[in-house]
């Protein structure tokens, strides 16, 4: 049975404009991008849905499983509403990354890999995201936030929690 | 061909362009170690442990992924070699438990006997162990995933050999596990297979677990008895039981897999009902009587009969896996008490062509010429199920390219991509063909090496005469070669050693024809003789069959098994040994005639088939019967007939009419087909064996009956009325219910294509 | 010295990401223009390249020249250009400037090879992360095909060339090229057995060429002023310019695209000096998973393959990460270390066991609890992993751990000894 109805129209008509970059018989390209709307989306890709982009392509399911159980930005199972991915490699190491991930677990009262109490903010620490030359970093979502202070992470945080 | 040289470990051996180094090797004898290279399998080069030195390669190489080139200088065990081989085995044992004792691959396991050669004592790596959690895959395959050396076979075995991606390595780096991810059975009909290719004992045989120890048993070759592929087996018995069953390789026939069908059908060897003693039905009880009784119960019964009634009033029907020696006396033994009523096509309705036949029905090619053909029309074939073997040569095809048609009754899930799939309305598979015929297809029309193939449903279609007739058209028109795929694993050799009503041994015609399968169970005998046949579950119409039997003043039954309506039709049931316990030659698709030995001696008092009726010849005072000593005589004599295959012709067309309104399509599913795999739990408890249950209908038939799945139904043939659950499943035609065969619910119903009643309940 | 003469040549402009900036301040399509009206010789085209010694800006360093002219480009069927914008390799941030304020530069130069390849599709791989970046690269793409740049019968010119952006999702492996290609076809990035190479067999089994970023935004400068000038600007084997990502302790890190051969003391100045006037400890010249160098070693190095070479290490992507004396180098490999293991791909039994391995045996040691054992076990195992994988992470994760026990040791002893 064939779990695709559980894909919005509009998400399946996007799924389709991905599909439609890559060769006819070659749908199983698209899974990475779906899977990414998916994960915008509902800020995770649960198995449901997982099943439900390998039906819509046809492709096995176990195929879409080892996508998201291989790349590291896809949450397969619920998690705080915002993502906090700091990066914690040597560049931003040698420039106080250690501080600013102290300070984050000290505010939201969570340990790496936990999600604060009020669901709002997901904290992780990350590989090199390519932001070095504006060391320390994180990312929250699609944007990345450099050049970090305490102080500077007080208000970004302040401002996403005035927004929800 | 061998057009180069290299040296390897100082040897100088011939090779192939294109030729990797450890299939040079191999071939040499000279074994480099591996886990993940497997013959039949793609490249993964992942495991690092065939690493070899090459001269003027700057570091070691995969042998496996290392295509030779001229003049190359290889050193397996040069300490370079050595040296890396060593390291990948550190490797891989770091986070494997050190459980050989109590792991059942123990003994022959290929990282235990590999690292014997290079493990160190001590291990240098003193952090904790990764252990991974085992799944529940289903009922044929345990797992024990922390032994896992990702070699990725089984994942591989998934994708390139079943067609289907069951496994998969999730996640990455150390954390790499191999799984179902969702808790799933695995349900490719070839999924034993992953047991074997595994190099460990991450995947193991779940019934076999703990059974016996690899040292303990004595392995015998054997080939697999359930469907005319003719896999050749290797049988693992400790003191006379049979433990398990893997394949034996033979690249022309099985490569080196098999179908679960033959792994796991052994289990029925033990059953309670398996018959290990002659028995009588005196007074209407059952005794267990010693031989001598048994037969001259035997014998007078069937003079009785044949005193009253004549020998016209007796019915003899065979199973569609014997031996030829099974088979050679069954017949001569009836010839000579001038019984002609005999046959083995138990499920065939349609018998206008069968002067027609060549010697035997034959696939028309051979199992790896399939892999080659670039276009293969199937005909009546559930291929998947009823062959896997001959299935795996055809997705083989596809895989190469290969363009797929078929004309089927049900929309069946054969896992290549069909360019046309017929799925005709009433089963009407006539009315399919003509289509295909009247609009060939370009890719059809266009292609070099076509194939087409009647498989079962084909066969015991109510049309099947036109349905050949048909399909010679095609095949000529289009160029291909035309073949028959019969059901049972020796049908063949029935043939040609005369067990059709027509034909004596070696195609010779019978002076006096006597009744197909049908006729002499449509007709009501006095008298029956079974060998190795359930009517209940294995005749065309079961119904009927059934009723005929329980009609029968004498039924004789030579049977492995019992069943409780053979223990009220029969009045003699005379222990056959099975085919572990029998040695005999059977004839394949492709008509090789592979001989094979006892494993193990018969159970009990139970006796090969073909010596129960040479002696009930003997007993009958048939004079010849003194020539028949060993089983090699019988053979002697049966071999003579034993023809090269020869092409047909087929122009005759059926008698019967298409058929029309609401029909029952029914197939003897992948584990109902004999009473061997019938009997044989693990299978049983598969999806496979379970999902053929109920009345399956399309959406449209259901929401015109208002049913839903899970609603029963009533439905109703021969005047017989059985209620059924129903399944919903859209590969069904219009106007068609699909009700399997030989299960014991369904036995009182009748014959498939044939008109079926159902409503709701 | 001259600075941003390739691939930041936009730089110096307003919106320089603009097909406007592009076209008409920097002079871009040009090159383009003139194949699609001139058609000339792919093989002259090839030759130019060759003679400019471009060599690949991904971290191979492998001569781009020559890995074109290995493409069978007469074979009938697809082809394929793919750009390789994953930039995952720790202390490298270039191509997402590139992306950024240069798209379009990146586009001609994948435009162009295209042609010579006889390809007719392109992809750009983004990493996931990438957002920004990748959306600059869409709006070029759609900018250029408005512009009739990209497309099918391009300028009327009977060349056809579309170009897709792709965005992967988090993998620093899928920067290797052939996981690139396996994400690109929906996969987990695990790299293929090679040979065959891409060129021969790659996305979809059909020819490709991949290159990074930097190689293709480069292209279009090089057949525009000519090989010679790309050589002159840099050195004898390492031509034209590179753009160095300097991180670290330094007061003003960021991207500087020098020539070929510029001295790392002028880059250490360019980049502001060391952050607060402390001295340098060591440097890691081309992102992680190349050697660590010294400070007396690299004060003395010129920025160009063979000089890093010559000081025992590699230019790798040039990322340049800049340690001053408080650095704890224990401290560093073990994060280094801890990368590898999170970003092996688990397919090769050396990788997969072994990064975990030294791994925790570096925190061991960082935390006190290593014996003088340990550190012979760690070399041992760097030895055993490299040269024995499908693809360079394993040899990515071990040279740093020999070459920081190597260069410093003593700190290593330290804390063992303990
Ligand atoms: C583990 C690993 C990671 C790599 N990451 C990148 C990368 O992020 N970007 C890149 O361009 N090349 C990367 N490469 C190199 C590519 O495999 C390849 O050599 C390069 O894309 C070729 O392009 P070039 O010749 O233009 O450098 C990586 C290689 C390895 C082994
Ligand atoms: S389960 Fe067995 S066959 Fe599959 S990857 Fe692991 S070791 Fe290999
Ligand atoms: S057998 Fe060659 S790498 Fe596994």
């Amino acid at each position: 049975m064939s779990d695709a109805y559980l894909l919005s129209d509009e998400l399946k008509k996007e799924i389709d404009h991905w599909v439609a970059k890559f060769p006819i018989d070659r749908k199983l390209s698209a899974v990475i991008p779906a899977m990414n709307m998916v994960q915008d989306l509902e800020q995770h890709v649960s198995e449901p849905m997982m099943d439900a982009i390998a039906d819509y392509l046809g492709v096995p399911r176990i195929a879409v499983y080892e996508v998201g159980t291989f790349y590291t930005m896809y949450d397969l199972k619920p998690r705080g509403k915002h993502r906090i991915d700091v990066c914690t490699n040597v560049s931003c190491m040698l420039r106080g990354s250690d501080e600013i991930m102290g300070h984050l677990k000290n505010r939201l009262g969570v340990d790496v890999g936990e999600t604060s109490k009020d669901d709002m903010f997901a904290l992780r620490s990350v590989e090199c995201l390519g932001s070095c030359g504006t060391a320390p970093m994180m990312q929250i979502g699609k944007d990345y936030h450099e050049n970090l202070t305490p102080k500077k992470v007080d208000e970004i945080l302040d401002k996403l929690k005035g927004e929800a | 061909m061998n057009d180069t040289t290299i040296t390897i470990d100082g040897k100088e051996v011939a090779a192939e362009q294109g030729e990797m180094v450890i299939e040079v090797a191999d071939r040499e004898n000279i074994r480099i170690p591996r886990f993940c290279y497997h013959k039949n399998l793609s490249i993964a080069a992942n495991c690092r442990m065939c690493l070899v030195e090459v001269e003027k390669a700057p570091k070691p190489l995969p042998a496996c992924a290392t295509p030779i080139t001229d003049g190359m200088v290889v050193k397996t065990r040069s300490p370079i070699a050595l040296q890396a081989q060593k390291a990948v085995m550190e490797f891989l044992l770091i986070n494997h438990p050190l459980d050989c004792p109590v792991c059942d691959q123990g003994g022959e396991c290929e990282l235990q006997d590999i690292s014997m050669g290079y493990g160190e004592d001590v291990s240098r790596y003193n952090q904790g162990k990764r252990s991974v959690a085992d799944q529940d895959v289903g009922p044929l395959i345990e797992t024990f995933m922390t032994r896992c050396i990702h070699c990725t076979r089984c994942v591989r075995f998934g994708d390139e050999i079943s067609g289907m991606r069951e496994l998969g390595l999730v996640n990455r780096g150390e954390k790499s596990q191999i799984t179902t991810y969702v808790e799933k059975n695995i349900e490719s009909e070839l999924s034993g297979n992953i047991i074997d290719i595994c190099p460990v004992g991450a995947l193991t045989n779940k019934p076999f677990r703990f059974k016996a120890r690899t040292w303990e048993m004595k392995q015998h070759a054997t080939i697999a008895p359930h469907d005319c592929v003719g896999s050749n087996l290797m049988m693992h018995e400790r003191r006379n039981e049979v433990m398990r069953v893997v394949p034996a390789e033979n690249e022309a026939i099985n490569e080196t897999w098999i179908a679960d069908r033959d792994r796991y059908s052994h289990f029925a060897l033990y059953t309670p009902d398996r018959v290990t003693q002659p028995m009588i039905k005196v007074n209407d009880t059952w005794q267990t009587v010693d031989w001598a009784t048994a037969l001259e119960h035997t014998v007078a019964g069937l003079q009785t009969v044949i005193h009253k009634h004549g020998e016209k009033a007796v019915g003899a029907l065979a199973s569609q896996s014997e031996t030829v020696e099974n088979y050679y006396m069954f017949q001569y033994f009836l010839r000579s008490l001038g019984i002609n009523n005999i046959d083995h096509r138990l499920q065939q309705q349609d018998f206008s062509d069968q002067s027609a036949f060549p010697a035997y029905p034959h696939m028309g090619t051979t199992f790896e010429k399939i892999e080659e053909s670039d276009a293969v029309v199937l005909i009546g074939s559930h291929t998947r199920k009823e062959q896997p073997m001959l299935w795996h040569r055809l997705h083989k095809a596809s895989q190469n390219g290969a363009k797929m048609f078929a004309v089927n009754p049900v929309d069946f899930n054969l896992i290549f991509a069909f360019e046309k799939n017929i799925v005709p309305e009433s089963g009407d598979l006539v009315a399919g063909l003509t289509q295909l015929l009247e609009h060939i297809p370009e890719g059809l029309q266009s292609a070099t090496k076509p194939v087409i193939l009647l498989g079962a449903l084909a066969m015991n279609h109510p049309q099947a005469a036109t349905l050949r007739s048909l399909a010679q058209k095609l095949a000529d028109k289009i160029g291909a070669t035309l073949g028959l795929v019969t059901s049972g694993s020796n049908s063949a050799g029935a043939w040609l050693t005369g067990v059709v009503p027509h034909r004596l041994p070696g195609k010779q015609a019978a002076s006096n024809e006597g009744q197909d399968a049908q006729a002499m169970l449509q007709d009501q005998k006095q008298a029956y003789v079974l060998l190795n046949v359930e009517p209940e579950f294995d005749c065309a119409n079961t119904g009927q069959a059934l009723q005929a039997m329980n009609n029968a003043e004498f039924v004789l039954a030579v049977n492995t098994f019992t069943t409780d309506d053979m223990l009220q039709y029969a009045n003699v049931i005379l222990p056959a040994a099975p085919f572990n316990e029998i040695s005999g030659h059977m004839i394949n698709a492709q008509g090789d005639c592979q001989q094979f030995n006892a494993a193990i001696p018969p159970k009990g008092e139970s006796r090969p088939a073909w010596k129960i009726f040479r002696i009930l010849a003997q007993l009958c005072q048939i004079d010849e019967i003194a020539k028949f000593m060993t089983i090699a005589d019988v053979f002697e004599a049966a071999q003579q007939h034993i023809a090269e295959p020869e092409a047909a012709k087929w122009t005759a067309d059926s008698k019967n009419t298409a058929p029309r309104g609401t029909i029952r399509i029914a197939e003897m599913p992948i584990y109902a087909i004999d009473p061997i795999v019938r009997r044989a739990k693990p299978l049983q408890e598969t999806h496979d064996a379970t999902k053929v249950q109920g009345a399956h209908i399309n959406k449209a038939t259901a929401s015109g009956l208002q049913v839903n799945t899970g609603d029963a139904v009533i439905v109703s043939q021969n005047d017989n009325e059985i209620t059924l659950s129903v399944v919903i499943n859209d590969c069904l035609a219009d106007n068609t219910v699909y009700i399997a065969q030989g299960l014991a619910e369904h036995k009182t119903l009748g014959a498939a294509y044939a008109p079926i009643e159902i409503k709701r309940a | 010295m001259k600075l941003n003469q390739v691939c930041f040549r936009s730089l110096e402009f307003d919106d320089p990401a603009s097909l406007k900036t592009y076209e008409e301040k920097v002079g871009g399509y040009k090159v383009w223009r003139k194949i699609l009206k001139e058609k000339p010789s792919p093989e002259d085209l090839i030759e130019e390249l060759k003679k400019s010694v471009l060599r690949g800006r991904g971290g191979a360093g492998f001569p781009t020249g020559l890995k074109w002219s290995f493409m069978p480009r007469h074979l009938d069927g697809p082809k394929y250009v793919v750009c390789n914008s994953d930039e995952s390799e720790p202390g490298t941030f270039k191509d997402r400037d590139i992306m950024r304020y240069n798209p379009h530069q990146m586009i001609e130069g994948m435009a162009i090879a295209s042609y010579i390849l006889g390809a007719t599709t392109g992809y750009n791989y983004t990493r996931g992360e990438y957002w920004e970046p990748f959306q600059a690269c869409e709006k070029a793409v759609a900018e250029a095909r408005a512009a009739g740049l990209l497309g099918s019968n391009i300028l009327g010119s009977g060349v056809d060339f579309e170009l897709h952006n792709m965005i992967g999702a988090g993998a620093y492996i899928c920067g290797e090229e052939t996981a690139l290609l396996e994400s690109l076809e929906g996969k987990k990035g695990f790299p293929r057995f090679k040979p065959p190479f891409p060129a021969n067999f790659g996305l979809y089994g059909r020819p490709t060429i991949i290159n990074n970023t930097e190689s293709f935004a480069s292209v279009p400068v090089i057949l525009e002023k000519g090989a010679d000038w790309f050589l002159n600007v840099g050195t004898e084997r390492s031509g034209g310019t590179k753009i160095f990502s300097v991180s670290g302790h330094v007061n003003k890190p960021g991207n500087y695209e020098v020539p070929m051969g510029t001295p790392f003391k002028d880059l250490l100045e360019l980049a502001g000096g060391m952050l607060d006037g402390r001295k340098l400890k060591a440097v890691i010249p081309g992102g992680s998973s190349v050697p660590v160098v010294p400070a007396d070693i690299m004060m003395e190095t010129n920025m160009d393959y063979e000089s890093i070479g010559k000081a025992g290490s590699m230019l790798g992507a040039g990322s340049v990460i800049v340690m001053d004396e408080t650095t704890d180098m224990v401290k560093i490999l073990a994060r280094i270390s801890e990368f590898y293991d999170e970003e092996s791909c688990g397919q090769c039994t050396p990788c997969r066991e072994g990064t975990g391995w030294l791994s925790r045996t570096v925190h061991k040691v960082l935390h006190g609890q290593g014996t003088p054992a340990d550190l012979d076990l760690l070399q041992d195992v760097s030895n055993n992993m490299m040269g024995r994988t499908i693809c360079a992470l394993a040899d990515a994760a071990a040279m740093p751990v020999l070459s920081f026990i190597k260069h410093f040791r003593s700190e290593f002893d330290a804390l063992v000894k303990k």
